[in-house]
């Protein structure tokens, strides 16, 4: 009695988890054939969007001089303490100096081991001078060289992927003029 | 202690109104008392109500310019807008603050001043600590009328070698100027041209001055820059610490500017107007300002060493502790305790002083410790002979009746105290009389001022002591009768004096001193008021009549505007001492006062003083432990007498910030911290202990003073029982040292400045005939045929402050500091609005 019950048990047992198995698998299944939304980085670039906000770069102005004139603010309003700034002063006339005003930063490191890319430090900046890239590949062997400095940062302005909206991104570009803030993407 | 005060805005500048007159108003609607004849912008922030202000600053003749804190007083005699910081408390008066219409004035006013106004903040320094950007976000408009092109543009430039200034960012509430004139009576800083080309300058273009940078931390907005401060860091960065300069005996408290581990700044007020709430209101000199870059200096001594052969080679703190300790025990076991020397540096702190005499007490078992001393310092230990006279503190000092400056140029050496003697000159109506025998600029501000032969200032005292030898005191002193007559009349009908004294005051004369009290009996409270008015009179009389062309002998003070007025009193409470007689000895270091104070001098135990330990380098004394003082450089002229006898040693260890010439000839040398790494406590000349607080955690491998001798001390077996904790020996300090019972570091922090208190000198103990005949010995001593020649001893004057700290001033570059180009060829020319 009691053996012909274990058989039935588990017998039906068996049937039970071919039955989940199946239907598990024609979920995972159907998928394969269907299009992929992720994308196997690093063999396969990644598209970013514009407003992604990724390493920084230091501007510079028309005329090819540095935009900030180290009035710490984006330090003062940076919650995560990543940024460190020492002025100076260039008295030499607009021409020779490399920075737009006298009033230069000597040093300027941002450190991404502390830096959480809230973009309080390019609302805060007066004269437009940092603004977010879009690198995002930043991986090293220490933390020390996680601490980009100025000659870095203002590199990173040419060192800038492009970023024209794709095709498979202008559906969402359209999309956001229905928003409700009603904005135009130019 | 402080709970009758009526407290400012923030909390730091307290002053007491209960033994003031109070006169009730009413300000918003809200009846409230204020102490009488008390400014009305100062009694509105007394009771809480915060009134914008330009022009007006505690402690500066009221201005007026920047019409800023306008009220509407409500009394139908008065049809307008009034100022509150010229308008005096009446009782009964009603004010109101805070209308519409009174608002719409305020933003007017914002306007018109940005109007002219480059708004640069982004570039200018004092961003973050302006109150022009302050009073825009409190009171002025979000917007701008007056958006042109062609504002003043004026340059930004160098008017000093510490002061940049950018002429279009005033807002012409001349604090500057009322600065330069009131505080430091030097007039550098002016205004030139009217109306709106008014700018802030001087008459030749460069600010030639004593660089004190008042004017600076006074300014409002980015007019006056500090130069080494420039684009450095900015104000939010940097970490305050309330500390304690250490430069001269004043002992003046700073907010010590730090950023990350570095000595940023000293100033004594930050820019939201928090001073350091010590007895300096907002008061700094040029040293205790500006020196601060010597703390990071790349010479500073970062590891011990020890000498091997002929170099001193660095090594690990182990190793120079454990050599010192054995070097020192083979000494004493060899020839015995009394071998060993201890000298220390005046300017070390009661806790570095006090382990010392312990060390040399406990360890070494050696009668010779002492702080280090010139023959030619003021004798403390002849001043306390019968007992403490009343010491006069900063606060003593400006309410004071009469002020005898004997000796000594407090401009040079003790800018505070200066400052206090030109207060209370100014504001309080005070009387001062100078006797020097070395031009001083305070005897612009003298009433009587008394310029003697050098060497002969003893000679005062016995003619104040005994009218007697008063003629004989004239032709020692090379001054007429009738002058030292009117002097020892002055102090005798006065109320309270104070008796500042310098180095010139020597032996039997400083002894002297405490025998005053008893010479020139104090007045009775009418007939020293009644005194204090006639001198007022008097004043008033010169000051309006025209015809007084013809300068007097004794020099009737016309510098003096009388205002008799609470608001314009700096810093602490009116004091009155119970004796007539109160003295502010000057002495040369910043601990001088503490180092006697807690015991680092061998003349009770007989030993010999620091000078005698060099002589007997090599004799008697084996092996000398110098903590802090440069001993060669400071030799006038002996120091390669004094380092052939170091060398004479067979055993020297130095502590020091620097590789001086001193520790270049040391077998051990230990890196110690500065005043901004070191902790712990310091008396002024005052008798004022005061807390000084760790600003940066000390440079490279330096230990403070105390710990190194602590960790010696233990090494050779013996322990102090301070279980690594500063408290601790301030505890032991507090136990033996009389006068600081019941004295802690926790009380000290939280009460600022606190005067020691120690018995009276017992008039009956003092021998006065004694006294008088050695002072008569040491006035017929002085030669009278020397002539009475100032500018011989001007070239003296000037930098004696700065040879003091050798080790420092030397590796300090703010203090000889690089000028821009062409400065002293040409001097920039003064601004003159274009035509």
């Amino acid at each position: 009695m009691s053996i012909l019950s274990n058989i039935i048990n588990a017998a039906k047992e068996v049937v039970e988890v071919a039955r989940t198995t199946a239907q598990g698998m024609s979920v995972t299944l159907s998928h394969i054939p269907q299009k992929k939304d992720t994308v196997s980085y690093p063999d396969e670039p990644v598209q970013i969007y514009r407003r992604f906000r990724g390493e920084h770069f230091l501007d510079v102005n028309e005329d090819g001089k540095e935009r900030c004139v180290s009035c710490f603010l984006c330090a003062a309003a940076c919650p995560a303490d990543a940024i460190y700034i020492e002025g100076a002063e260039d008295p030499r006339p607009y021409e020779q100096r490399a920075s737009m005003d006298h009033r230069y930063a000597k040093v300027y490191q941002i450190d991404y081991g502390r830096c959480i890319l809230c973009g309080f430090c390019v609302d805060a900046c007066p004269t437009d001078a940092i603004n977010h890239g879009h690198n995002f590949e930043w991986a090293v062997y220490t933390p020390g060289e996680l601490v980009k400095d100025k000659d870095y940062l203002l590199g990173n302005k040419w060192r800038e992927p492009d970023v024209t909206p794709t095709e498979k991104q202008r559906p969402l570009a359209a999309k956001q003029k229905h928003d409700k803030f009603n904005i135009t993407l130019k | 202690m402080r709970s009758n005060n009526a407290g400012c805005r923030f909390g730091v500048c307290q002053r007491k109104t209960d033994f003031m007159e109070t006169v009730k108003l009413t300000i918003n609607g809200q009846e409230v008392t204020a102490p009488k004849g008390e400014l009305l912008i100062e009694a509105c922030e007394m009771n809480g109500v915060y009134l914008p202000r330009f022009c007006h600053y505690r402690g500066l003749t009221p201005q007026a310019s920047c019409r800023m804190c306008v009220v509407r007083v409500d009394n139908p005699k008065i049809p307008k807008l009034q100022t509150a910081c010229t308008m005096p408390v009446t009782d009964g008066m009603a004010v109101t603050t805070d209308s519409q219409e009174i608002e719409d004035v305020r933003a007017a006013m914002i306007e018109f001043l940005l109007s002219n106004h480059p708004v640069d903040c982004p570039v200018c320094d004092r961003a973050g600590e302006c109150e022009l950007q302050d009073q825009t976000y409190g009171f002025g408009e979000d917007r701008t009328r007056s958006q042109y092109d062609d504002k003043d543009n004026y340059l930004e430039r160098q008017i000093s070698p510490f002061i940049y200034n950018d002429p279009q960012r005033c807002v012409t509430c001349k604090r500057c100027t009322r600065v330069c004139e009131e505080w430091m009576d030097e007039n550098a800083i002016t205004v030139l041209n009217r109306g709106a080309s008014t700018v802030i300058s001087a008459f030749s273009g460069w600010v030639e001055c004593s660089d004190c940078g008042n004017c600076v931390d006074v300014c409002p907005t980015g007019t006056l820059l500090h130069v080494p401060y420039k684009y450095v860091a900015r104000p939010w960065d940097l970490k305050q610490t309330p500390t304690v300069c250490n430069f001269c005996s004043d002992g003046c408290s700073v907010l010590a500017g730090t950023r990350g581990e570095n000595l940023i700044r000293n100033v004594a007020r930050d820019g939201r107007g928090r001073t350091a709430g010590g007895i300096n209101h907002d008061f700094l000199c040029s040293l205790g300002r500006y020196t601060v870059d010597f703390v990071h200096s790349k010479d500073r001594l970062d590891r011990p060493m020890i000498r091997r052969g002929e170099h001193l080679i660095p090594t690990t703190w182990d190793d120079a502790l454990q050599h010192v300790a054995q070097r020192l025990g083979e000494l004493k076991a060899q020839h015995g305790g009394d071998s060993v020397g201890v000298i220390s540096a005046a300017r070390l702190l009661n806790e570095d002083q006090f382990t010392l005499r312990k060390f040399a007490d406990d360890v070494l078992q050696t009668k010779h410790a002492e702080y280090y001393h010139d023959d030619d310092e003021i004798d403390l230990a002849s001043f306390f002979r019968y007992g403490a006279p009343t010491i006069a503190t900063q606060a003593h000092l400006q309410n004071a009746d009469t002020i005898l400056l004997i000796g000594s140029d407090p401009n040079e050496e003790n800018p505070l105290t200066a400052f206090s003697i030109r207060w209370a000159v100014r504001q309080k109506a005070a009387r001062l009389i100078t006797v020097n025998a070395m031009p001083s600029r305070l005897e612009r501000q003298a009433n009587i001022s008394l310029r003697v032969r050098e060497g002969s200032e003893g000679a005062f005292v016995q003619a104040l002591l005994d009218d007697a030898k008063l003629n004989d005191a004239a032709a020692a002193l090379g001054v007429k009768a009738e002058d030292l007559q009117a002097v020892r009349k002055a102090v005798a009908e006065s109320g309270r004096v104070v008796v500042v004294f310098g180095d010139e005051l020597r032996g039997a004369a400083v002894e002297a001193l405490a025998l005053l009290e008893s010479a020139l009996a104090a007045p009775s409270a009418e007939a020293a008021d009644a005194a204090k008015k006639a001198y007022i009179d008097a004043l008033q009389r010169q000051v309006k009549s025209s015809n007084s062309t013809q300068k007097p002998s004794i020099n009737e003070n016309p510098y003096t505007y009388i205002v008799e007025h609470p608001t314009l009193e700096v810093g602490a409470e009116p004091v009155r001492t119970e004796t007539k007689f109160s003295f502010l000895p000057l002495v040369r270091y910043s601990n001088t006062m503490g180092a006697g104070l807690v015991g680092m001098h061998s003349d009770d135990k007989g030993g010999m003083s620091a000078h005698a330990m060099i002589n007997a380098a090599g004799g008697g004394i084996k092996a000398l432990f110098i903590a802090g003082e440069d001993v060669v450089s400071k030799a006038n002229g002996e120091a390669s007498r004094v380092s052939t006898q170091l060398a004479k040693l067979d055993f020297l260890v130095v502590q020091d910030m620097f590789l001086t010439e001193t520790a270049k000839l040391a077998d051990v040398v230990f890196p110690v911290t500065s005043y901004a790494e070191a902790q712990g406590t310091q008396v002024n000349n005052g008798m004022q202990i005061q807390f000084v607080r760790r600003a940066i955690p000390p440079v490279g491998q330096a230990r403070p003073d105390w710990m190194v001798v602590n960790q010696l001390a233990k090494l050779m077996g013996v322990d102090f029982g301070y279980q690594g904790q500063l408290k601790t020996i301030f505890k032991q300090i507090a136990d033996a040292v009389p006068g600081c019972a019941g004295l802690s570091h926790n009380l000290l922090v939280n009460e600022g400045a606190t005067q020691i208190s120690l018995p009276q000198p017992e008039q009956s103990k003092i021998n006065r005939a004694d006294v008088l005949e050695r002072l008569a010995g040491q006035v017929a001593k002085i030669n009278r045929n020397v002539a009475v020649d100032a500018a011989a001893l001007t070239a003296k004057a000037g930098t004696r402050l700065k040879q003091r700290y050798p080790q420092i001033t030397q590796h300090s570059e703010m203090l000889t500091p690089e000028l821009p180009q062409g400065v002293e060829a040409a001097a920039p020319a003064p601004l003159v609005f274009p035509a």
